[in-house]
């Protein structure tokens, strides 16, 4: 990545706007400042870019100006939920560590965030939290990774919400290998209602031991 | 620069770019340097000030744009801005208004003005 792609990077993470503002912003900005290095007696990019003011400076500049333009940038509603962006600088091979957005009236679409840490409307990372949530270990109102919690949680281990789906699966209706539920099914289920290869069903005692759980995932492995 | 010249050139900007493109087909850097030529170094301004103008005449209908390969050795792609016919009727709207706000304006300044 060259020096003037470094700058407009930086412009960009100063700027809130949606993905369609920021793209635009990006393709002028790159070609106007490779005019401005052929324009140059210099041609030198550090003296364009030192010309031009800092990253913040610059993108301070647009959103001035973007502001202005409020039917196509501004939502009226734009108060009562405001945009919002937050990028880490420091990033793990181009990803960030933190992403937060939401943009839940913004634009009427959702805030995508990626980073090690996501959160937003919809949040795809390792650790991440949102409406829908992607992830390793993912929290969200739809929620799917290695281990998922939320109204609906799919997983590869562990899902655990009102419907998980997972190779351990606990839930309003849990459906696993290993499942513990309302309604359960799975190799080894319990539950109020109970359905597998081992079941244990809790329809008369509220409880279930440890040592149950573990007789029956033997017994569902066997 | 202060507030009053800031706030002056954001209400001409528009009408100046207009202008502009109604003569011919230019793209942003073009832009910013005939305005910076033109005015004797009053209209000079960066990306961040004229790209908002340019997105906001293309978001109206007044200017369109469109992407061609610099014939030079460098070969770089532009992005031209050329003026729609709704664009050339709001850049006559614009010239009256501004020779009667301009008018108007002395009128009430007189010799003050100047």
């Amino acid at each position: 990545m060259n020096k003037i792609d470094n700058y407009v990077n930086e412009v960009l993470l100063h700027i809130q706007a949606d993905r369609e503002v920021k793209h635009r912003i990006r393709e002028d900005l790159i070609a106007s400042l490779n005019e401005r290095m052929a324009y140059a007696s210099s041609g030198e990019a550090d003296y364009i870019i030192s010309s031009l003011g800092s990253p913040a400076e610059m993108a301070m500049e647009y959103m001035n100006n973007l502001d202005i333009a409020a039917p196509a940038f501004i939502n009226t509603r734009y108060e009562d939920s405001p945009y919002f962006e937050y990028r880490s600088k420091a990033a793990l091979f181009g990803i960030p560590w933190i992403h937060v957005k939401t943009r839940r009236r913004f634009g009427h679409r959702f805030g995508v965030a990626r980073g090690i840490i996501a959160i937003g409307d919809v949040s795809i990372g390792c650790i991440s939290f949102g409406g829908v949530a992607l992830g390793g270990i993912s929290m969200g109102g739809v929620s799917a990774g290695l281990c998922s919690f939320g109204g609906l949680a799919i997983a590869a281990l562990l899902a655990a919400g009102g419907i998980a789906i997972g190779t351990a699966a606990l839930g309003g209706i849990a459906i696993g290998l290993f499942a513990l539920g309302g309604i359960a099914v799975g190799q080894a289920a319990i539950g109020g209602l109970a359905m597998g290869k081992v079941t244990y069903e809790m329809r008369e005692t509220n409880s279930v031991s440890w040592q149950v759980i573990q007789e029956l995932v033997n017994r569902a492995l066997k | 620069m202060s507030d009053t010249a800031s706030q002056l050139k954001k209400g001409v900007l528009e009408i100046l770019v207009l202008h502009l493109l109604s003569r011919s087909d230019l793209y942003g850097y073009q832009l910013i340097i005939e305005l910076d030529i033109r005015s004797h170094g009053y209209f000079k301004m960066k990306e961040g000030t004229l790209y908002p103008v340019l997105y906001r005449l293309e978001d109206s209908g007044y200017i369109e744009s469109y992407w061609e390969r610099d014939d030079g050795k460098r070969g770089v792609r532009r992005k031209y801005y050329r003026i729609t016919s709704s664009g050339q009727r709001k850049i006559a709207e614009m010239r009256e208004e501004m020779s009667l706000f301009f008018s108007s304006i002395k009128q009430v300044m007189g010799e003050d003005m100047l």
